[in-house]
């Protein structure tokens, strides 16, 4: 490693690298590089990241959407401007692109925008875009827990993500569930889904083992797990005939159904995985 | 329902992951749940050295099962907890 950094740059490590941290760099910048050590090269591309655009912003950049009122007095000439504003905003943002002094800055914009995507077409309104270009070009140059945070507080963001759907008790999934939820987003549409939160007991326990015990016995003082709260629960309400009160897939330990009538399958794990619902 | 034997703490660990911890939220799902939200989440700011503090005893969760769901008398296996009526 310490070799590495210490290794001279050649033209085409110093051309790979401004490709990897920029766009299509020019051969005045490329000669720059060649004959520094690898660490000197990056310290350069990190001292001259900048935080802010170099060209001036479009007039519009602090403008708020006007009242509904006057929407609809006049939606013609709203859509246009709207039009209007999203056409220079990307406009500006390519011409940034393009004659910035650091192009690393772009890169990283253009990565935050990918990684917190949104898009003009939701949001519709270029000024609430800008500032959330400004945001991720100003914290995503330094600290990801103040990006976050900026972006969780981000008008266009808010707006992307249906914020304004969001009700005390009723939260809107886009913003509220994590995105690895996504599956279950379907559930909770259907009102089928039901989140019973903070569960838990006195002196919680652990141990895997102690406090998996616990909540198969449903209760927190237990020993040894003799019984289930399933199989106390069941016992007395057996339907005849049926050789099990409960089928267990795959199990090395019965759980809730210890010391009662769980039936055991164990198969093909595949063929188990394929069942979504069990 | 999930199930789980805790929650996890609520700082991040040495190795970028959070250690065992106390609280956490059970989802409850088919087409006679009642979806929406049931009970408190935890305070963040008020933790109990590091800890989430559980608002609301796991077994009302199963009291919720065996009475809203299956009609059987939840006192008997876990007395003293009221269901959530989680069931259409």
């Amino acid at each position: 490693m310490a070799k590495n950094r210490a290794t001279k740059v050649r033209f085409d490590d110093a051309r790979h690298l401004l490709l990897r941290t920029g766009w299509g760099p020019e051969p005045a910048h490329i000669d720059a590089l060649v004959g520094l050590t690898r660490q000197q090269a990056v310290r350069k591309l990190i001292n001259g990241l900048r935080d802010a655009p170099h060209r001036p912003l479009p007039g519009w950049r602090r403008e708020l959407p006007p009242p509904r009122r006057e929407i609809r007095a006049d939606k013609r000439a709203f859509k246009k401007k709207v039009r209007t504003m999203a056409k220079e905003l990307r406009a500006w943002w390519l011409a940034e692109m393009i004659t910035t002094p650091s192009p690393l800055t772009e890169k990283l914009t253009l990565f935050w925008h990918g990684h917190f995507t949104s898009s003009l077409r939701v949001v519709r309104w270029a000024p609430a875009m800008l500032q959330q270009n400004l945001l991720l070009r100003r914290e995503g140059t330094r600290d990801f827990r103040a990006l976050l945070r900026g972006v969780l507080r981000d008008p266009a963001m808010l707006r992307y993500l249906d914020n304004h759907q969001n009700r005390v008790g009723k939260p809107n999934e886009n913003l509220a569930m994590h995105p690895e939820l996504a599956p279950l987003r379907p559930l909770w549409r259907r009102g089928e889904l039901a989140w019973v939160l903070g569960l838990g007991y006195d002196n919680p326990n652990r141990s895997h083992f102690k406090s998996g015990d616990i909540w198969c016995a449903a209760d927190p003082q237990v020993r040894a797990l003799e019984k289930g709260w399933l199989s106390r629960a069941l016992y007395g309400h057996q339907v005849s005939g049926s050789p099990a009160d409960g089928l267990l897939f795959g199990a090395a330990h019965a759980g809730p159904f210890t010391g009662g009538r769980g039936l055991v399958l164990r198969g093909d794990r595949r063929a188990v995985a394929t069942r979504r619902w069990l | 329902m999930t199930w789980s034997e805790f929650g996890r703490r609520a700082a991040e660990n040495g190795s970028a992951g959070t250690d065992h911890g106390t609280a956490a939220p059970h989802l409850v799902t088919g087409g006679r749940v009642r979806g929406g939200l049931f009970g408190q989440q935890p305070s963040l700011p008020q933790l109990d050295r590091g800890d989430l503090r559980y608002s609301m005893d796991f077994r009302r969760l199963y009291a919720s099962i065996l009475a809203d769901w299956w009609r059987l008398d939840a006192g008997l296996i876990v007395p003293g907890h009221k269901p959530l009526g989680l069931v259409a």
